[in-house]
């Protein structure tokens, strides 16, 4: 069963692939890719690591010979990507929070936010007694702060839902980040907009290393996935394509118009093209999309690279970094959905290239 | 054990052998000195670390129940409480049967059991820590799991210190493994000790009528004690420290456990999640506080386990 799926993936990447080389007209557009032999370091973020480390494959093979770019992307977490990058120990950062103000000033250099893509963090479930599953705002926030302790609780069956629960005796074990994450920070401010009491009443919410009521910690999305996958009865929150590789249940859930989504690549874009208009020019985007639209999705996350816009390498170096940037946010973009995320709405992609014009290496452009 | 002499070569004039005497004592002097330097270094480094943490917190740090980032509270309790349960509960387990497995080996096993045996004890001392938590979230966790704590809940409910979460990932998971990755310690040393033993002190014993647990119980164990005292500090030691293993099979939850089924966290798995993202100057500091109460912790358990041993030692009439 999973080589069938992982062989569904692998057709749909060809033709994502055909299609996006018959979209893009001349790959001469973009910064410049001078011949030279280049180590670039990334570091971050765990929710878009499975789409960096295809994407940076495939910008690699699609390099000049003469180009050589050894780039490497370390999916240690957002907090410590954040660190990473203001240690100057790597050469772009990554995000699904922005960097907080005083995050961003005191490093000799200026931060640009670019984002590259959006997830949706599914709820993966591991259930032999359902293969689907509904759940309401107010069923997450109990689920994951112990007020729903059984999956055969009335409170999950609701309105005719959820029927095939009633015989499943089962321990609720939810399973949270245990290490600082931009998952956890989408997940517990789509918690504190829910309507649960609960979790409104916390103060510090949404935060990116919350202590949880109840429940087991694992590390990044992987840990999580495995953990759940694991645990007969178990619940966590991970990107879309982690709990697709796990093949856990993803639970449909109730969006602000009643509605229940499942965690999509198209629900994702829905989700964000419905808060366009709310986007900020610096492009530090409130990761969190809690659109108001029947076909979204309700936790979706933009995730961002965090690049200096002093740059820090040489001009050369830094070229080549922004034509990676600029390859994924053009053609990248169209194996997203195949790979479990989504396209960036087509004014935030404009908004995130015009950022990668900013940079400067010695004061000159490095792309003008 | 005789000592070989060497009887053909000229033995060294005086003062050559004085100098030679010297150069050793300064040496010897210079590499106890900077074990000691190095000791002070970390305790100095530690203490400077933390004093922000202190200073904020005071004496609450070690009682506070409490670690929020995004509140920036920071208590140690639950992290305390996680190492001593797991260390704690793990030496018991694994002192009786490393002892009584070394005993058997040195003892009882015919020489064609005994070394094969051996062997395969001293291979569990040299898995990788991150092979047995991987083995430790696959199989024995998934064991405890369904064989154990949800039977166990599912039959009488929440007992007290048994706690209810059940998931498998939990003090009892990281107690066991730990117990598994210590008792090779306590079996090689222990072993060892045995072997110096003198045949002629069983034989004498045996030649006046004793059985052989007898023999073992009043000749073999007394004189054993101390270096069994030895192995068990050591293992001790380990089991504080361990980090790996018990991040993958202890649930990560930094909360106050209540019982053998509820996730928890040790200090030094919360070091290893935690450190790696901590930017923030509290949060650092806190951890680095962390690290010297394990210091203490460990100091404190060492000094306890002397005193006890002294105290049984004393009891029994074999001190020394």
């Amino acid at each position: 069963m999973d080589l069938e799926r992982t062989r569904r993936r692998v057709t749909l990447l060809l033709a994502a692939a055909l299609v996006a080389v018959a979209a893009t007209p001349a790959a001469a557009a973009g910064p410049a890719k001078p011949a030279g032999s280049y180590t670039i370091k990334g570091s971050g973020a765990s929710f878009p690591a499975p789409a960096y480390s295809y994407w940076i494959s495939k910008f690699r093979s699609g390099l000049p010979s003469n180009v050589n770019a050894n780039m490497q992307y370390a999916a240690v977490g957002s907090g410590t990507g954040i660190s990473d990058f203001r240690a100057n120990r790597t050469d772009y950062g990554a995000s699904d929070a922005p960097m907080t103000s005083s995050e961003m000033s005191g490093n000799g250099w200026d931060t640009l936010h670019v984002p590259s893509m959006i997830g949706a963090v599914a709820l993966g479930v591991k259930l032999s007694c359902v293969s689907s599953l509904l759940l309401t705002g107010q069923n997450v926030g109990d689920l994951f702060s112990g007020a729903i302790t059984r999956w055969n609780d009335p409170k999950l069956r609701t309105n005719g839902r959820n029927a095939g629960l009633a015989s499943c005796d089962v321990k609720v074990t939810p399973v949270h980040r245990s290490d600082s994450s931009g998952t956890t920070y989408a997940f517990t401010d789509y918690l504190k907009q829910s309507t649960n009491s609960y979790w409104r009443s916390r103060s510090s919410l949404p935060s990116k290393q919350p202590s949880w009521p109840t429940g087991v910690g694992a590390p990044r999305n992987a840990g999580v996935a495995l953990k759940v996958k694991s645990t007969s009865g178990a619940i966590g929150y991970m990107e879309l394509s982690y709990a697709d590789t796990a093949g856990l249940i993803k639970a449909r859930i109730q969006n602000p118009r009643g509605a229940f989504v499942s965690p999509t690549s198209s629900a994702a874009t829905a989700s964000a093209n419905a808060k366009v208009s709310s986007v900020p020019n610096d492009l530090r985007i409130d990761p969190v999309i809690s659109a108001n639209c029947t076909a979204c999705y309700p936790i979706v996350s933009y995730t961002f690279w965090l690049v200096r816009e002093q740059g820090q390498a040489s001009a050369d170096e830094t070229s080549v970094t922004l034509a990676y940037f600029y390859w994924g946010l053009t053609t990248g973009q169209n194996y997203l959905a195949s790979l479990g995320y989504a396209k960036l709405p087509s004014s935030v992609r404009t908004k995130a290239i015009a950022q990668l014009h900013k940079v400067k290496v010695g004061g000159n452009a490095v792309w003008p | 054990m005789s000592i070989p002499i060497r009887t053909g070569s000229r033995a060294p004039t005086s003062s050559a052998r004085s100098a030679g005497d010297r150069i050793f004592r300064v040496l010897s002097l210079g590499v106890a000195g900077m074990i000691l330097l190095i000791v002070a270094g970390i305790f100095a480094q530690l203490a400077l670390g933390s004093a922000e943490a202190f200073a904020l917190f005071g004496l609450g740090f070690l009682t506070g129940q409490t670690w929020d980032v995004s509140m920036l509270v920071f208590g140690a309790l639950p992290f305390i409480a996680g190492t001593v349960a797991t260390s704690v509960l793990a030496m018991l387990l694994a002192v009786p049967l490393g002892v009584a497995t070394a005993v058997f080996l040195s003892e009882i096993a015919p020489r064609r059991l005994a070394i094969p045996m051996t062997l395969l004890v001293e291979l569990i001392a040299a898995i990788p820590s991150v092979v047995i938590g991987l083995w430790g979230v696959m199989i024995l966790g998934a064991f405890l799991r369904d064989g154990v704590e949800v039977p166990v809940v599912g039959a009488f409910g929440e007992l007290p210190f048994l706690g209810s979460a059940a998931s498998g990932s939990d003090l009892l998971a990281a107690s066991l493994l730990l117990a598994l990755m210590i008792t090779p310690t306590i079996v090689a040393i222990t072993r060892e000790v045995l072997s110096t033993i003198p045949q002629s002190h069983r034989e004498a014993f045996l030649g006046l009528g004793a059985t052989r647990w007898e023999t073992i119980r009043a000749v073999v164990l007394p004189q054993a004690r101390t270096g069994i005292i030895g192995a068990s500090l050591l293992a001790l030691g380990r089991a504080m420290g361990e980090t790996m293993a018990v991040t993958m099979t202890i649930g990560n939850a930094d909360r106050l456990p209540s019982g053998l089924f509820d996730p928890a966290q040790t200090i030094a798995s919360k070091l290893a999640t935690s450190w790696g993202e901590a930017s923030d100057g509290v949060e650092r500091s806190s951890l680095i506080a962390l690290g010297l109460v394990l210091l203490f912790l460990a100091l404190a358990l060492v000094l306890a386990t002397r005193l006890l041993a002294r105290g049984s030692l004393r009891r029994s009439g074999i001190g020394r």
